[in-house]
């Protein structure tokens, strides 16, 4: 049974008047990549500062492991911080650096060279001890922050937007040797970021905030599959979104119409109540395009449209297509497929129900 | 077009300033007190007399004006200076100041001669203070009558000396040693000995005027020595003090008006400097300022007589210093002072 | 005669010709020349004209380096300065350090305190001064009346005097000087070195004074050179025996009416800051470099 690292009991924090994050509940188990995910001003590193003692709670209550953090200052919680920018001291040696948090400790120093030693070679820096932080370069210095920040044998690593600063590709190669780290180690990680797509790669549940609140917690594949609001809808991963008036429902298919456009489709998602479904949201690789004359048995969401657009993403084609109700829905068609088609060409497109998911906000 | 008429009017306003100026005399000497006397005593009879005005230039010590002649080569903007008459000496010998003769300004001819000499031909002699011995009257059972009264046990911690870059410091080793078997000029050792040991006796040393008066205002001190027409001011506002002219003689202070080599309004500066030796002028600068002459015609009343150098034996009394030696051996002096007196007093 | 070439918008080349460039140094170089390096050369061949002397020699940079009287009022106008330099800068940092970091509503006031006096000039100031530390000033009435001393602390007319003085003219742009360098510290490395365990202490200690120790060096320099050339505080708060260089010049020039003297003296001071100063600014260099920045 893995224990409770983290828990956020209504967690609020104000400037003023301001409400920053606003009541918000989470419970992290040992051991679990967690991701907060947001837009900016979501309040998602005000919560990282609040759970490292940087910014004190207004109310609510932050505990570790079961111990209450109030009046707690930073340097007595153990835990680790990865900041954005580093922040690498630069008038120290990459040793020097590693072996900070635990010379704090007042561990003696055969004991501290040899936890920097374990620490690099966990992040692949081996032989990197005399260098300074100038003479390294982003992703050494990601990795030497990181080696940092894990050498005290935290329970618990923060980390604030670490990948933010690097190019695509040092992007999703750190992205994997963080995963690795974290699961050698088993420590709990608590990752702060904005990017989706980075937040879907690494983590065992993904928190999203949006405007001081949570609206949704759940694995990648939950959230991705089953958004409950059109914002989580649209902020993971892509979405045709569609503010929807529900016409009738039987046999668990609701008949929906796309507001004001007359175009009627059918739903088969669970919802609670037919008078709650105000949107819906299909996924773009569940807009498929029938190829030829084979026409599937079941009774299927089959739309006539016009390609307006074709936006090439390298594997698939993002392909626009308008409806006669002047609906515009987005396709994914694999570019070996869709090779030739172009815009102006008539096309038809079927919408498994399953795949049409009502929402109510 | 714009630039001659800039041109047009720098030239007219200078005019104009020049042209107001020519009736104008810029006089420069001390402020507070001082200058009230001197408007009440010389200045505004003057400009009645002449049908002038005079522009009181109150700002800078003797000093610093003297620097400012100095630094403009005899043009400081300003027509009439009073300093002293060591600065007389320099200036002349310098060639920064109007030299004056019995045809410039008439009323030399009345000054003592021994006393215009010391002056030399730059300077007129306007006013004579003596060094005295201020003391608290209410703090000494006896009044002190010569200058070793300065060394008695019951003036210990009592005293206050002036810093040498108060002229006064000199002065006074030239009397101590005057008073203690060597001269005023050159034999000046017994005058260095004795200050010495008066240091022991002082609190202190201070440079302004105003604030060693406020020792002896305070009881800070009981005795110490001082100008005697400022100590004659300090007695007149009530404090309980008085001051002597020691048995053993004094040494003067002898100021002076000068006009420097470029100033604009030559002639009417003369004229200034004569009406100031006029004997009506000296006389209500005497009554005034409560100060001594150099004129030894003056009539004044019984009581300025008493006390302050006004007649022909008075000025003979005086120990007459040697300027121009007390200027070469200046520098010397000051490093003896600050080696061998300013040690002594912690 | 060479020129440049510049293209205007229009493809156009527009030359410009190098007096043409230098036209606006003008106005300034003029500024400069009239009323700093002339007289400052005048200052110069001034030291080599001793009163008296017909020819130009060092007789007066002889008189200067062989009277001890002199040479100790050289060395108590460094020890003066570097006093005032090492108080101003160990009490300017605190200051600093709150003033950078602290976010409490209470900064606006405290700057405007740290900064405010020297509205008051400096004369103002020592002489308030000189009415708290004198024999019977504020200070020593009070532990008199207390009974806590039986003799009045000798407070002014010394070099204790003098250095309290000065540093609290000094101080406000120390503080200034301190809180651009504070500045330049990233804060997130102070968080990192909390979060990894450092006390505000350690965290001052082991980031924050490396780090501005150019800012430091740079303080003490600036408190340095602004005690060596102050005149009014020394001359008031130091009393008759308190002599440093400004006060040995004044008195040259106005009593003694040696100018010659006067600007040995002034030469001297200005070559000893110089040479402080070169030495300063090496020193940050250095220390910027070894710290990696």
């Amino acid at each position: 049974m893995t224990s409770t690292d983290i828990e956020l009991v209504k967690l609020s924090k104000n400037y003023g008047s301001t409400p920053i994050v606003r009541a918000i509940d989470l419970t992290v188990p040992q051991g679990e990549f967690v991701s907060i995910l947001g837009p900016s001003g979501c309040g998602k590193t005000t919560t990282l500062n609040m759970i490292a003692g940087f910014t004190a709670p207004t109310s609510g209550q932050i505990r570790v492991r079961g111990v209450d953090q109030n009046g707690v200052p930073p340097e007595k919680r153990r835990v680790g911080l990865v900041f954005q920018n580093y922040a690498l001291f630069p008038h120290m040696t990459v040793k020097q650096n590693v072996g900070f948090g635990l010379r704090m400790q007042g561990k003696n120093q055969a004991d501290i060279d040899a936890q920097v030693k374990k620490a690099l070679h966990s992040v692949h820096l081996d032989g990197f001890e005399d260098r300074y932080p100038k003479e390294l370069s982003g992703g050494q210095q990601q990795r030497t922050a990181l080696a940092r920040a894990i050498a005290p044998r935290p329970s618990l690593l923060l980390l604030d937007e670490p990948l933010s600063n690097l190019d695509l590709k040092l992007r999703e190669a750190m992205r994997i040797e963080l995963k690795d780290v974290q699961r050698e180690l088993g420590i709990t990680f608590v990752y702060v970021t904005h990017d989706q797509e980075e937040a879907m790669a690494m983590s065992d549940r993904i928190v999203v905030m949006q405007e001081s609140v949570i609206a949704q917690v759940g694995t990648p594949s939950e959230l991705y599959s089953t958004p409950r609001s059109t914002f989580v809808a649209d902020f993971i991963g892509k979405s045709n979104i569609f503010a929807v008036t529900p016409t009738r429902a039987e046999a668990g298919i609701h008949h929906i119409e796309i507001s004001g456009t007359g175009l009627e489709l059918l739903a088969a998602s669970p919802e609670p109540d037919q008078t709650e479904i105000a949107y819906c949201s299909i996924r773009p690789e569940a807009a498929r395009w029938i190829e030829g004359r084979s026409r599937p048995d079941r009774p299927l969401n089959i739309l006539p449209v016009e390609i307006n657009k074709i936006v090439n993403l390298g594997a698939y084609l993002e392909v626009w297509c308008r409806h006669q109700s002047d609906t515009v829905i987005k396709s994914l068609i694999s570019a070996a497929r869709g090779a030739h088609l172009k815009p102006g060409v008539n096309i038809e497109l079927t919408i498994e129900p399953a795949a049409i998911k009502l929402l109510s906000k | 077009m714009k630039l001659a008429f800039l041109a047009a009017s720098a030239v007219t306003l200078s005019s104009v300033v020049t042209l107001a100026h020519g009736q104008d005399l810029i006089v420069n000497s001390y402020g507070g007190p001082y200058e009230q006397i001197i408007q009440e005593a010389i200045i505004k009879p003057f400009e009645e007399q002449y049908g002038v005005r005079v522009i009181y230039d109150a700002v800078g010590s003797s000093q610093q004006d003297y620097a400012k002649i100095k630094a403009t080569n005899g043009r400081p903007g300003f027509d009439v200076v009073v300093m002293t008459a060591s600065q007389s000496l320099e200036g002349c010998r310098e060639g920064l100041l109007e030299p004056m003769s019995a045809e410039t300004v008439p009323n030399l001819a009345h000054l003592n001669p021994a006393i215009s000499a010391v002056a030399g031909p730059c300077g007129a002699v306007h006013e004579i203070q003596y060094l005295s011995l201020l003391y608290r009257t209410d703090k000494l059972a006896e009044a002190p009558t010569s200058w070793k009264d300065l060394f008695n046990e019951e003036l210990a911690d009592r005293i206050i000396l002036p810093t040498f870059a108060n002229i006064m410091a000199a002065y006074l080793t030239q009397v101590m040693s005057s008073v203690h078997g060597g001269d005023l000029n050159h034999n000046i050792d017994p005058g260095f000995e004795a200050m010495a040991r008066l240091a022991a006796q002082a609190v202190g040393f201070e440079q302004a005027s105003a604030i060693l008066e406020s020792y002896i205002a305070d009881g800070r001190v009981w005795a110490m020595p001082f100008w005697d027409g400022r100590a004659q001011l300090l007695v007149d506002s009530g404090a309980p003090v008085d001051y002597i002219l020691p048995e053993e003689g004094s040494v003067p202070l002898i100021a002076t008006l000068n006009v420097p080599a470029g100033a604009d309004n030559k002639e009417l500066a003369l004229q200034f400097v004569n009406f100031f030796l006029e004997k009506t002028s000296q006389e209500s600068w005497v009554q005034s300022y409560k100060v001594g002459s150099a004129r030894p015609d003056i009539e004044v009343t019984d009581e300025a007589r008493a006390r302050k150098i006004t007649t022909q034996a008075d000025l003979d009394a005086l120990l007459l210093p040697d300027l121009d030696a007390l200027s070469a051996n200046l520098a010397d002096w000051g490093m003896r002072w600050e080696r061998e007196v300013v040690p002594a007093a912690r | 005669m060479s020129s440049l070439a510049l293209h205007a918008e229009k493809g156009r080349p527009v030359r410009t010709s190098l007096i043409r460039q230098y036209i606006p140094l003008l106005p300034p170089g003029l500024i400069l020349l009239l009323f700093f390096a002339i007289p400052m050369g005048m200052m110069m061949g001034l030291s080599f004209q001793p009163k008296g002397a017909e020819a130009a020699s060092l007789a007066n940079y002889g008189r200067f380096f062989t009277d001890d009287f002199t040479l100790i009022g050289l060395g108590r106008t460094v020890l003066m300065s570097g006093l005032v330099a090492i108080c101003v800068t160990v009490m300017a940092y605190p200051v600093a350090y709150f003033l950078a970091r602290s976010r409490s509503p209470w900064r606006a006031v405290v700057f405007a305190l740290a900064i405010a006096p020297e509205l008051a000039g400096v004369v103002l100031r020592t002489y308030g001064w000189l009415i708290i530390l004198e024999d019977h000033g504020f200070i020593n009435n009070a532990l008199l009346w207390l009974g806590v001393i039986s003799e009045p602390l000798p407070l002014a007319k010394n070099m204790f005097g003098v250095v309290v003085g000065l540093t609290h003219v000094i101080l406000p742009f120390g503080v200034l000087s301190l809180l651009t360098s504070l500045q330049g510290v990233d804060p997130n490395l102070e968080k990192s070195a909390q979060i990894l365990g450092a006390s505000r202490l350690s965290v001052i200690r082991h980031i924050v004074l490396p780090l501005t120790v150019p800012g430091i060096v740079s303080s003490m320099l600036l408190a340095f050179t602004m005690s060596a050339s102050a005149y009014a505080t020394p001359a008031i708060l130091g009393g008759a025996g308190f002599k440093v260089l400004a006060t040995m010049v004044y008195e040259q020039v106005l009593f003694y009416v040696d100018w010659s003297f006067a600007a040995v003296m002034a030469n001297v001071l200005l070559v000893m800051m110089l040479i402080v100063a070169f030495i300063g600014s090496r020193l940050e260099m250095r220390l910027h470099k070894k710290l990696h920045f």
